[in-house]
């Protein structure tokens, strides 16, 4: 339209617009949240109390650690479906060392987070050696930890846990509960790594442009495999952490992250139209949760609560391809 | 020499799991003497038929290169309409045109998302998936129903038998001709699965594109409506998240169908072997008393190893893309 104009005052009042539209879409989904925050608040204000926050960034950090590994894993062009597995099998096999065999509280953190580890290599190596699809190496994953995880446990909980491992649950520093801490530092390294280090921008190339990664020479099976490490790595966190705040771990500890982790996981890599995904996937994980905690202060029924993050996700899908759609036809209408 | 080896590469990728199939059965004959007794070959049949029919659905959507996993949820969602619709003592007829209708209401809305606004249909359907469990929570309220409770006719569907057959083996068979004739046989078949092949090539020969995808969609809506009808009738009631397994098993069978007969391609001989062969290895392991977790074990094992046979002279990593 302005392309042939020759007025330039009338480009310029119109790339002001554009700047403003464009502001207006790549921020949407915070200004929805914001507009949402503000009439829970006005409906219960007890959601914005310190506790009720407090409450939020708990359950939201439980979860925040399989987000941020599913979203890593997405960036680099390949999908987790084990990880509420490798979260319980973790969590199962940590407490169950503490309390059946006797390890101390970090030695059984300790082969938790390896075992996650090593089940990341698993699949990353089926990924990259073997050329399985992910999603159906990941799927075998699945199947074989469900069994494992029976196995080890012969469908008992684990209960009765040491009180130093209760405490990093259940402890408080400064009236935060300490999940809340893991998650911030587990999300400064993330982000860090994803950001600002060689190994963290290579995975965004590859997953976003596997052949441009190959031909800047990219260890295109080095990165991939990476990406499923630090999945297998975050995974048991979540499950150990979420043990250890609730007193117990049982067989199913992994299947909640389910729903939550990848409609954050999902949220974070459009938030921002595919860049910064672990900022993305914080700000996923506390809307999601933040959602989810809402619906319990305003009484929704608990059939109407399942339906929340659904909507939620499928409402993020829309904005982002009309966010990309008019985003793109912008450009092509201003410059 | 090299032709030969080329040859026998491809033999093992496209019989490998049939032989692996056979073998499975013999071991479980020998183990076991009642598993080769015509009322056991039953048994796995008709608990095949939901896994079965809904991998079928799954595999025409796979086919374009598409994925849905709706019918995780919509399998639930179904049971819980039924319940509600036979409790409130509607006739058979009505309850089973409403539950295909569902079935066909969430292949057209999908449809629209996926085909008419370009959304990738993994986030849609897994966000259908989310939302059909919710609706099943607030129809269904969790609670279990027994259909036999309030009417006994609408089980003949399942529990009848049609010459020696069991009418759900009927109905999982007749299907799976169905599809594999229509794919096969059929234009619009071959457009489907060109449509995976080369999306850019089926435009330029003038086909239209969308409007093939988007009735695909809408056809495994309602084969995943009938998938619903069949899990819960065989059930014979509603339970909660009933479709979750089939989240997992579908999915596995259908992967393990593409490393059959076509090997890495999406094909309906290989999704029935797939099903039948996970059921199988239930079935085998279930009845020689094995302990019940070595059974997802054995099976994830087998999905590994299957796929990894047809894709490990692949050379390149496969992307998922959303």
């Amino acid at each position: 339209m302005s392309k042939y104009s020759s007025d330039t005052k009338h480009i310029h009042a119109l790339n002001r617009r554009d700047a403003v539209a464009s502001f207006l879409i790549r921020y949407a989904v915070f200004i929805f949240f914001f507009f949402i925050y503000v009439a829970i608040a006005i409906y219960r204000p007890v959601f914005l109390s310190p506790a009720n926050l407090a409450d939020i960034l708990l359950t939201a950090s439980l979860v925040s650690f399989v987000s941020f590994g599913l979203s890593i894993v997405i960036a680099a062009g390949g999908i987790d479906l084990s990880f509420p597995n490798i979260a319980g099998y973790g969590a199962m096999l940590s407490t169950f060392l503490m309390i059946e065999i006797g390890y101390s509280v970090w030695l059984g953190i300790l082969a938790g987070v390896s075992v996650g580890l090593v089940i990341g290599a698993f699949n990353g190596l089926l990924v990259t050696r073997l050329y399985i699809n992910s999603f159906i190496a990941t799927l075998g994953t699945l199947f074989i930890l469900s069994g494992f995880l029976y196995w080890l446990s012969g469908g008992q909980s684990m209960q009765i846990l040491p009180q130093d491992f209760e405490y990093l649950g259940r402890g408080t520093l400064l009236n935060i509960r300490m999940p809340v801490y893991f998650m911030a530092g587990v999300f400064i390294l993330c982000y860090l790594f994803m950001e600002k280090t060689r190994w963290g921008r290579q995975i965004t190339l590859v997953g976003g442009n596997i052949e441009a990664a190959r031909l800047s020479g990219v260890n295109i099976r080095m990165i991939t495999l990476l990406s499923f490490i630090i999945c297998g790595l975050l995974s048991p966190l979540s499950g150990i952490l979420q043990a250890a705040s609730a007193g117990a771990a049982a067989v199913d500890i992994g299947n909640r992250f389910m729903v939550p982790a990848f409609a954050a996981a999902m949220m974070g890599t459009v938030i921002f139209q595919g860049k910064n995904i672990v900022l993305g996937t914080f700000f996923g994980v506390i809307f999601v949760e933040s959602l989810n905690n809402a619906s319990f202060i305003l009484g929704v029924s608990p059939e109407i609560r399942r339906v929340v993050p659904g909507i939620v996700l499928l409402a993020t899908i829309a904005f982002n391809y009309y966010a990309k759609k008019a985003l793109s036809e912008m450009r092509v209408h201003t410059y | 020499m090299n032709q030969k080896t080329n040859n026998w590469n491809k033999f093992i990728a496209n019989y490998g799991l049939l032989f692996a199939f056979i073998v499975a059965i013999i071991v479980f004959s020998f183990w076991s003497g009642h598993f080769l007794s015509w009322g056991n070959i039953q048994n796995i049949l008709v608990q095949t038929t939901s896994l079965g029919v809904c991998a079928f659905g799954l595999t025409l959507i796979m086919m374009m290169g598409e994925i849905d996993l709706s019918y995780a949820g919509l399998t639930g969602l179904i049971g819980a309409v039924m319940l509600k619709m036979i409790m409130a003592g509607y006739s058979p007829i009505w309850v089973v045109l409403v539950c295909l209708a569902i079935g066909v209401v969430s292949g057209l809305c999908i449809a629209i998302l996926v085909v008419g606004l370009g959304m990738s249909s993994f986030m849609v359907t897994l966000a259908a998936w989310f939302i059909y469990m919710g609706l099943e929570r607030y129809i269904g309220h969790g609670v279990t129903h027994w259909i036999y409770k309030y009417d006994e006719s609408i089980l003949q569907i399942v529990q009848g038998h049609l010459g020696p057959l069991p009418i759900p083996i009927i109905v999982m068979l007749g299907l799976f001709l169905l599809c594999w004739l229509f794919q096969t046989r059929t234009r619009t078949g071959q457009y489907i699965l060109a449509l995976g092949e080369n999306i850019e090539a089926v435009k330029e020969v003038g086909l239209k594109a969308k409007l093939i995808k988007g009735g695909t969609f809408v056809a495994a809506g309602l084969i995943f409506g009938l998938t619903g009808l069949i899990e819960t009738l065989r059930i014979g009631g509603s339970m909660v998240y009933s479709g979750r397994f089939l989240l997992v098993y579908a999915l596995g069978a259908v992967f393990l169908g593409s490393a059959a007969f076509k090997a890495g391609k999406y094909n309906f001989p290989g999704t029935l072997l797939g099903a039948l062969f996970f059921y199988t290895i239930i079935n085998g392991l279930t009845l020689n008393a094995v302990k019940f977790y070595y059974i997802p074990l054995v099976q994830g094992l087998f999905l590994i190893l299957a796929v990894a046979i047809t894709t490990v002279k692949r050379g390149e990593i496969e992307q998922v893309q959303f």
